[in-house]
């Protein structure tokens, strides 16, 4: 189902899959080698029993659990392969769960398990070995040494300083930026990243991509590689495979490591966990073989992966264009783009053309478009969409304006509808967000730095709201200017702070055309009927709305009636239908729906990683009681 | 009777309870079953709601030290459980999933196995209390009954009428079967100010006013500050608890735990820390950690399982941990309902406290319950 583009990739690793000897290449994640192994499965759902497959490639959807080396649920797009390794999918013998516990505890203890029965003697509380995720140091792909300054940390999360001037979260490119121009102005910097290479989703494997220069990808992706150089040759600590799962007490991250967790503190946070893809929830979008056309492109990006059967591209907003075009580039067949921009929005749009005919992205866009519409189907004013399939996609119909239902037969289809703020830390930090009625998300609340409502905390990047790769990137440097200013007064920059200024007022010229032109249409957005809206807890559309009749005034009531939103990937992928839904069954703007209360950790950590987080007397005696 | 009587002003309402948590929404089912005209006033989707944050265990094996009036209401709400799940399904085709497979308070050293031992010796010893069934076990006996556990165990509680419930099903079905029988549910109405008139209360809310014959505050933490709008008092406080929840994983526990339990959906849920911090309702790193490790040395499996999410939520705590049940004798037709264990009372709500409320004849049955406990002088 999925092919490499090239041989030229990384040098072979050899891992098992349910018993079967694959062989991967160095810079794939787990999820990558599955699929070019033919591998779509991952496990199926604790709730009904279906099958799921890596959907989003990002670490947003959870869909792709499976077990490694032992330890069950593991997030395979978020882990390289590593030579040995043992990889299991999760399927639910009972349709009710996972039998993970007594399987995987008892019986089918991994390699350093607790031991024939459970019982072993434990060593210090919370020092359970989780070898899930590999031994305690994490290796950085082999080419990325090469990209010169120093290197990534070694000795895991031990090596972590108690304290740092500035700590950045994410490293795309509002957070190499900040990093970068934090570390430059002398403050002691680390750039915590969950990705094992630098370039966030925009330049995913950018410094070990097997493709060549120019030629797939476009000129613009390799412009990334300056900031990369800059930013690990700045003297920032860069981190790869370090997920920060909450920012606790004021100035204190939580970051897990390798299975090892540590609070670390820093004066100045800056958050750039950047944006991920808007959720699409028509009808089978949970099917194997349904994907997000961004987690394609991360496929593409870092292994040279791409589509190999029939495949459709359906959706609305700038990267259906550029994925069309890059497949283009590199002889991937797509049997069909169906186009789901409202034909509406082209008037919308036209009153903010004036200022895009400004915008640098003007002739690039035009560019792309109409080498894609001369050289692909492309079919447009798509206004019914939807997957099919008995536990995997077969089939995709779709209905345009005016039109009758078409039905086409499918491997793969690729969706997207634009990019949102991944808000889930920052919100479980307590920054404030309000509705952003162009976007269509909530966005932080933020001044002319990035600053957020919570001291000592800014958001920079496409996580402050969508703008694209040099905003993002001009965010994070004023992002870190307001840190290192507040650090050290007197500290000038009025240069930087200037260039960085111009850049960010370039890039937002347009953006409100691009915002009404490809504003994804509202019944793509909001789901009816059976279709899941939340693919953790299978909740459906018509179940949310219900509870709006039963005086449910926003998400949290009704995620405590239904358990939408209480799965593993912690609304991300619900989180916005649900505003839309209630908002519109309660006919109130969706600022007073509001949104779930997120709270740390933001991404699942063991419990053996809590339990061996420093505790206190006041704790110890708020738990233990006599 | 000192029930106000509807007379000349004619309310749209013959109740208006206040508090749509599982203590309101329970009260208000039992009314409205009854045949009474009932609304439920509610705050918004924000509120601090316990209902929405607890443990879900129907507990019994604790309860009544300094209070055996307490011990007993407990272990009755315990043996209606299963009636009103049953009823609440009848109404609502929803299962709560209340099970009764007796409950474990496991203990880490033979110091904690002394002091628990000893405590429910005094309990029992108590003046008034009703023996209950309960047992003492070593490590090699609770071992028997939960093969998971840990060689840290030194012993265990167990007493067999402990269980517990899906509580936020529970909360769901209770809005559910109260909406069916023609309740009205408002949510986005705090409740401002209570007045009373003849014959009829007052509400101001955030949305407008209502007017209701009686009025029964179920509010929690509010109740503290509207009971002395009619002449009642609710000395309660917030006590947060944080809970540590992971993924879902196949049944494995025969029982629970007073600090671990594995919900019907397959979660485990690990709780159990107290503390003094106000309204703070943050979730904090270094208790978290503490609940994680007893629970990984009770049971040594849970640490490599995946944590989804934890919590804090702010108990309800009456000044000396008791329920306070109460009606106005300066406001007739006032009645007040307040504890912490909302869902182990749950039953009891639902079923027993309803036909009281609707007598007027709370005094009589509960009065060992009411605030007025607060005023006895020691010399009394």
């Amino acid at each position: 189902m999925f092919r490499r583009l090239t041989e030229a990739s990384g040098a072979p690793v050899a891992i098992t899959i349910d018993g079967v000897r694959v062989a991967a290449r160095a810079g794939d994640s787990v999820a990558a080698a599955m699929l070019a192994a033919g591998h779509l499965i991952a496990r199926s759902t604790p709730v009904s029993g279906a099958p799921r497959a890596p959907y989003c490639l990002m670490g947003v959807c959870f869909d792709c659990l499976v077990a490694i080396d032992g330890a069950p649920n593991r997030q395979v797009c978020m882990i390289p392969v590593r030579e040995g390794m043992c990889v299991e999918s999760l399927p639910s013998p009972s349709r009710i769960h996972p039998t993970w516990a007594t399987l995987d505890f008892r019986t089918r203890a991994g390699p350093s398990s607790d031991g024939e029965g459970g019982r072993a003697k434990l060593g210090r509380v919370g020092s359970a070995e989780p070898e899930s995720r590999g031994s305690r140091e994490f290796t950085p792909p082999d080419r990325l040494t090469s990209f010169g300054g120093r290197p990534p940390l070694r000795g895991g999360i031990e090596a972590l300083r108690e304290r740092y001037d500035a700590a950045v979260v994410g490293a795309g490119p509002a957070g190499l930026a900040a990093a970068r121009t934090c570390a430059r102005a002398g403050l002691d910097t680390v750039l915590l990243d969950e990705q094992a290479a630098p370039g966030g989703q925009i330049w995913r494997g950018i410094t070990a991509s097997p493709l060549s220069r120019g030629t797939v990808l476009g000129q613009s992706y390799w412009h990334g590689e300056t900031l990369v150089r800059e930013a690990l040759a700045s003297g920032a600590h860069y981190v790869p495979g370090a997920t920060v799962w909450g920012l606790l007490r004021q100035g204190e991250l939580a970051v897990s490591l390798a299975g090892h967790s540590r609070l670390i503190a820093a004066n100045r946070i800056i958050l750039a966990t950047g944006a991920m893809e808007r959720p699409f929830p028509l009808p089978g979008w949970t099917l194997p073989g349904v994907m997000t056309a961004g987690g394609a492109q991360v496929l593409l990006k870092s292994s040279a992966l791409a589509p190999a059967g029939r495949t459709v591209l359906a959706g609305c907003g700038p990267l259906v264009w550029l994925i069309a075009w890059q497949y283009l580039n590199a002889g991937v067949q797509l049997e069909a783009v169906l186009d789901t921009t409202p034909r509406a929005n082209r008037a919308h749009a036209l009153r903010h053309a004036a200022s895009f005919v400004l915008s640098p992205y003007l002739i690039d866009g035009l560019k792309l478009m109409l080498a894609v519409r001369r050289r692909l189907r492309v079919i447009g004013a798509v206004v019914e969409l939807a997957a099919h399939g008995e536990g995997r996609l077969e089939a995709v119909t779709y209905r345009t304006s005016g039109g009758r239902e078409q039905r086409r037969t499918a491997d793969t289809l690729l969706l997207h509808q634009g990019v949102v703020p991944n808000v889930n830390l920052a919100m479980a930090a307590g920054v404030a967000h309000r509705w952003d009625a162009a976007l269509l998300c909530f966005v932080p609340v933020l001044d002319d730095w990035g600053a957020t409502n919570v001291p000592g905390l800014a958001v920079a990047g496409d996580g402050a709201g969508i703008a694209g790769v040099e905003a993002a990137a001009a965010r994070g440097t004023l992002a870190a200017i307001g840190a290192i200013r507040a650090l050290k007064p007197g500290a000038g920059l009025g240069a930087e702070e200037h260039a960085a200024r111009a850049t960010l007022a370039r890039y937002q010229r347009g953006r409100a055309f691009l915002d009404a032109f490809f504003r994804p249409s509202g019944t793509m957005r909001r789901p009816c009927g059976a279709t899941v809206a939340c693919r953790c807890e299978e909740v459906t559309a018509r179940e949310i709305v219900d509870t709006v009749a039963l005086g449910c005034p926003g998400p949290n009531q009704m995620k405590a009636f239904l358990r939408c939103g209480m799965g593993p990937c912690q609304g991300r992928l619900c989180g916005l239908t649900v505003t839309e839904l209630m908002s519109e069954a309660r006919g109130v703007l969706p600022d007073e729906i509001g949104y779930y209360r997120l709270r740390p950790p933001v991404k699942p950590i063991t419990v053996g990683e809590l339990a061996g987080l420093p505790t206190s007397e006041a704790a110890m005696k708020a738990v233990a009681r006599e | 009777m000192p029930t106000a009587q509807p007379s000349t002003p004619h309310p749209d309402y013959d109740f208006a309870v206040i508090g749509g948590g599982l203590t309101g929404m329970a009260i208000a089912w039992g009314l409205v079953r009854r045949g009474r005209r009932v609304v439920v006033l509610d705050e918004g989707d924000t509120a601090y709601r316990a209902s929405r944050g607890n443990f879900a265990l129907v507990w019994v094996q604790s309860k009544g030290q300094g209070m055996p009036e307490y011990a007993l209401w407990t272990m009755a709400s315990a043996q209606r459980w299963g009636e009103f799940a049953a009823a609440l399904n009848e109404d609502t085709d929803l299962d709560v999933a209340f099970r009764q497979p007796g409950g474990l308070h496991l203990l880490l050293s033979e110091r904690e196995v002394e002091s628990r031992a000893n405590a429910l010796l005094r309990l029992h010893n108590q003046p008034g209390m009703q023996a209950f069934e309960y047992r003492m076990l070593d490590h090699d006996a609770v071992e028997k009954m939960l093969p998971q556990v840990g060689p840290e165990v030194a012993g265990a509680s167990f007493c067999p009428f402990d269980g517990h419930v899906n509580a936020l099903r529970t909360l769901r079905a209770l809005h559910v079967a109260f909406a069916r029988l023609g309740g009205r549910y408002r949510p986005n109405h705090a409740v401002e100010r209570i007045e009373a008139h003849t014959g009829e209360f007052r509400l101001a809310t955030a949305a407008g006013e209502i007017a209701a014959g009686r009025v029964v505050l179920a509010a929690g933490l509010g109740n503290a500050r509207l009971a002395p709008m009619v002449g009642l008092e609710a000395p309660v406080r917030p006590q947060r608890g944080q809970i540590i929840v992971t993924e879902k994983v196949a049944p494995f526990m025969n029982h629970i735990v007073h600090t671990i339990r594995q919900t019907d959906e397959g979660s485990v849920m690990i709780a159990d820390s107290v503390e003094e911090a106000g309204y703070d309702a943050a979730v904090g790193s270094e208790v978290l950690a503490v609940e994680a490790q007893r629970a990984v040395r009770m049971l040594p499996m849970l640490a490599r399982l995946n944590v989804v999410r934890c919590w804090a939520a702010l108990r309800v705590m009456p000044k000396d941990g008791f329920p306070i049940y109460d009606q106005s004798t300066a406001c007739p037709g006032a009645y007040l309902a307040t504890c912490h264990s909302g869902v182990t009372l749950c039953a009891n709500h639902a079923l027993a406290l309803p036909p009281l409320i609707d007598a007027g004849t709370l005094g009589q049955e509960l009065g060992a319950f009411s605030a007025r406990r607060f005023h006895v002088s020691p010399a009394h």
